[in-house]
């Protein structure tokens, strides 16, 4: 049972960093107090997780059939590699450090399945893309339509805030079935947990995680998108949501964070503005290269390093 | 999110009080110009100065309490930003109107007969387009699809009360006035012409922040 406590680090670390990119702006521009959007963002990432983190967790399972202890050091390293990148501001993934450790434990234990990795890889760089082309698509869909209401200073700005509120409730619902996966999915395997109870024991641990540590990540996050303007930031939170919805639904993992820099390109292509460096893109193929490739290295060094110890 | 919606409300009953001062401190300086153009300067001309005086001061502490309110994040960041500099801008019309109406005061000019009427025209006109900024103001608040309208009156009142200001400064130096006092009446005809200026303005600042609504 003590192996779970590394699911629940790595949930932790999960729910300190991505719940920044659903009520960064909200907390940011103080539109909610940070323990309301706390609240709404928990209650969310439970249900999401409960309700559709079941397909993400058959998806690893199919990927690889890894012991117990297996499992243990797949979230150990790969919560490690989140929180060492997040320290050394290299752009990281919590579901590509996941996709990584599990290929690596995977190929040590003789189990991985290499024919689910190329659906997983697709998807990664679905992310950015999909977040890109439902922003231009829900940038001029919502626009037309709050054009169409003819709202004054006031109620536009009133329509704006219960739009980043219940994009960010969205966004936090699409969190959880999306990423609960890579907390706890690796333990179903070896039947330590029913995927049910993977889904709420992954849902609260990232909810531990928005609590106690998410303020300062969102308070950062967020005033880079309000930069964009309320109405943009919400598009760009909106279709990150809807991206890594559909990646939920499929049953593959993918980073939040990447689904907001497509989102913030996507932006860009709606506005016909620049809004995006070069350096920005560079940053995601570092997470789809780097994440998995550093995740996997850790997790090799982390199982010769426990090998040697006589308990495990 | 219901604290936030009162806040919102307090915010635009302050801002319709702030706007309804400024209304009463250009009605009073139309007023009193108009009072001084017939009577001259007089104690009660001066009394009616003190009236702009007290409407204009009250206008400049209602703003101030808006903008507390707003920095006190009433509203999103972008709505905030714009109100403020909205403000900022709309304030310096009472602000200009003051400064003509005490230079009015302090030199007290004999102003000569024949171009009386022309002076009380571009007091209206200006004081007009000021009228016109106010109603630009209320679409930009009630009914936004008008706003942009509403700000080219102002434009054209602007362009009115240009011609006006030539007219008046040509006249002046063909008149037979002394040439200090032709200097000094010009200084108050621009100065007057000033509030169709900071009126035009404060009209593209609302056209502005009405565009940036329309995605």
């Amino acid at each position: 049972m003590w192996q779970i406590t590394s699911a629940i680090f790595l949930g932790w670390a999960l729910g300190a960093n991505d719940a920044a990119n659903i009520f960064g702006t909200a907390v940011a521009s103080r539109m909610i107090r940070f323990w309301t959007a706390a609240s709404v963002c928990l209650v969310f990432v439970l249900l999401g997780a409960v309700l559709q983190g079941q397909a993400g967790i058959a998806t690893y399972r199919s990927m690889s059939s890894i012991s117990l202890n297996a499992a243990f050091l797949v979230a150990l390293s790969s919560a490690l590699t989140v929180t060492l990148m997040t320290f050394l501001k290299l752009p990281v993934s919590t579901s590509q450090a996941v996709v990584g450790s599990l290929v690596c434990m995977g190929l040590v234990e003789g189990t991985f399945r290499w024919q689910m990795l190329g659906k997983v890889v697709i998807c990664w760089v679905g992310t950015p893309l999909g977040g890109m082309i439902f922003t231009v698509i829900l940038y001029f869909l919502v626009g037309k339509f709050l054009n169409g209401l003819h709202l004054n200073l006031f109620q536009y700005d009133k329509y704006l805030r219960y739009c980043l509120m219940t994009g960010g409730a969205y966004g936090a619902y699409t969190l959880g079935a999306n990423n609960v996966a890579n907390v706890t999915g690796p333990f179903t395997g070896p039947g330590m947990l029913t995927p049910f109870e993977a889904c709420l024991v992954g849902g609260l641990s990232i909810g531990l995680g928005i609590f106690t540590y998410s303020k300062r990540v969102m308070i950062t996050v967020g005033e880079k998108i309000v930069k964009l303007d309320a109405y943009t930031a919400f598009i760009v939170i909106l279709a990150g949501a809807v991206t890594v919805h559909i990646f939920a639904c499929i049953g593959v993992p993918v980073s939040t964070s990447q689904a907001v820099v497509g989102g913030v390109l996507g932006v860009g292509l709606a506005k016909g503005v620049r809004t995006i460096h070069i350096k920005r893109v560079y940053r995601i193929f570092y997470a789809w290269v780097g994440t998995p490739t550093i995740c996997f290295a850790v997790t090799f060094l982390l199982y010769l390093l426990l090998n040697r110890l006589p308990a495990l | 999110m219901v604290f936030f919606w009162k806040k919102q409300t307090e915010v635009r009953q302050m801002i319709n009080k702030y706007l309804d001062t400024v209304d009463a401190c250009m009605e009073q300086f139309r007023e009193s110009m108009m009072r001084f153009l017939v009577t001259g300067c007089t104690q009660e001309f001066e009394r009616e100065f003190e009236k702009v005086h007290k409407f204009e001061s009250e206008a400049d502490d209602l703003r101030r309490k808006v903008e507390m309110t707003l920095y006190g994040k009433a509203l999103l960041p972008d709505s905030r930003g714009d109100l403020l500099v909205l403000l900022e801008f709309y304030d310096r019309i009472p602000g200009v109107a003051e400064d003509a109406l005490f230079l009015t005061k302090v030199l007290c000019l004999e102003i000569p007969e024949e171009m009386l009427e022309d002076v009380q025209k571009l007091v209206e006109v200006n004081v007009e387009a000021y009228s016109r900024v106010r109603e630009s103001m209320n679409t930009l608040f009630d009914n936004p699809n008008e706003t942009l309208d509403q700000t080219r009156g102002v434009d054209a009142k602007e362009s009115e009360s240009d011609k006006l200001e030539r007219t008046l400064i040509e006249r002046t130096f063909k008149s037979d006035m002394d040439v200090g006092e032709k200097m000094l009446f010009k200084e108050l005809v621009q100065l007057v012409g000033k509030i169709s200026d900071q009126a035009e303005n404060t009209a593209d600042r609302i056209g502005i922040v009405a565009i940036k609504r329309q995605i």
